[in-house]
């Protein structure tokens, strides 16, 4: 399925898990998209604790889940990893720290609308988020962009785009509809 | 607003939209335009607050709670 060689090592302890999550889940801005692609260098590139194919088959499923996709992928990961009490610190390690840091943020909030240093600092943290987050859509659409399977490639995602943008249809059906229609279509070479 | 109404209301948000923010729509027209207990404005700035500290942005119903 990709060019990948790399085989998952052995499995982290808990802790490792919990340190992983706490700390790069909660503290990537730019949201879902960003967050999983610092997940992706951390998880894959430097500790190689899953591969690549078990990494988009949960960041797939997450998309396929209704709510917050990276809490569902965290903690789809956690359970790879370390089956259901590695799904529960996964979960708990990149939830409740962000959640008290947006208690937090909202109860200031009201103060920091009137510092003109801290609306620029939080501009440029924004611009910054979505230069991450087009890095994330290569990440995710790379290991498929090779030989012929580039034009399908571009012909789904456009068409998913268009779909989702302008004719409005919710993304739980252009996700379904996009995988009738992969089912669908004869294997394409690399 | 009764704290567990108010928990049914982001519940059906959350777990009827597909990605952080997909849910928004639904909120806004449960707290904003039926239940009259949040304001537009209160909305953005939660979506905001969100979107400018870090982890996911579905946790703006935390800021909006």
């Amino acid at each position: 399925m990709s060019g990948d060689a790399k085989e998952a090592r052995e499995a982290p302890t808990l802790g490792q898990i919990g340190g992983v999550f706490a700390r790069y889940a909660n503290f990537t801005l730019g949201g879902g998209s960003a967050t999983v692609a610092v997940l992706h260098r951390e998880l894959l590139d430097k500790r190689h604790w899953l591969n690549t194919d078990n990494f988009m088959l949960c960041f797939a499923l997450a998309r396929l889940t209704p709510g917050t996709n990276l809490l569902a992928f965290c903690t789809g990961v956690g359970w790879l990893l370390r089956r259901f009490p590695g799904a529960v610190v996964a979960l708990l390690a990149s939830s409740v720290p962000c959640t008290l840091i947006v208690v937090l943020a909202t109860a200031l909030f009201s103060h920091w609308q009137e510092n003109h240093w801290a609306q620029a600092a939080i501009h440029g943290a924004i611009a910054a988020a979505v230069a991450i987050t087009v890095k994330t859509c290569w990440t995710i659409a790379h290991p498929h962009f090779k030989g012929r399977a580039r034009l399908r490639v571009v012909l789904v995602a456009a068409a998913a785009f268009l779909l989702y943008v302008a004719v409005g249809l919710p993304a739980i059906e252009v996700l379904l509809l996009a995988a009738v229609v992969g089912a669908f279509l004869p294997p394409v070479r690399a | 607003m009764n704290i567990f109404l108010l928990y049914l209301l982001l519940l059906k948000g959350t777990v009827t939209a597909f990605a952080g923010q997909a849910s928004l729509p639904v909120v806004q027209d449960a707290l904003v335009i039926q239940h009259h207990v949040l304001t537009n404005e209160q909305l953005n700035e939660a979506v905001v607050i969100t979107r400018s500290t870090p982890g996911p942005v579905g946790l703006y119903v935390v800021s909006v709670g």
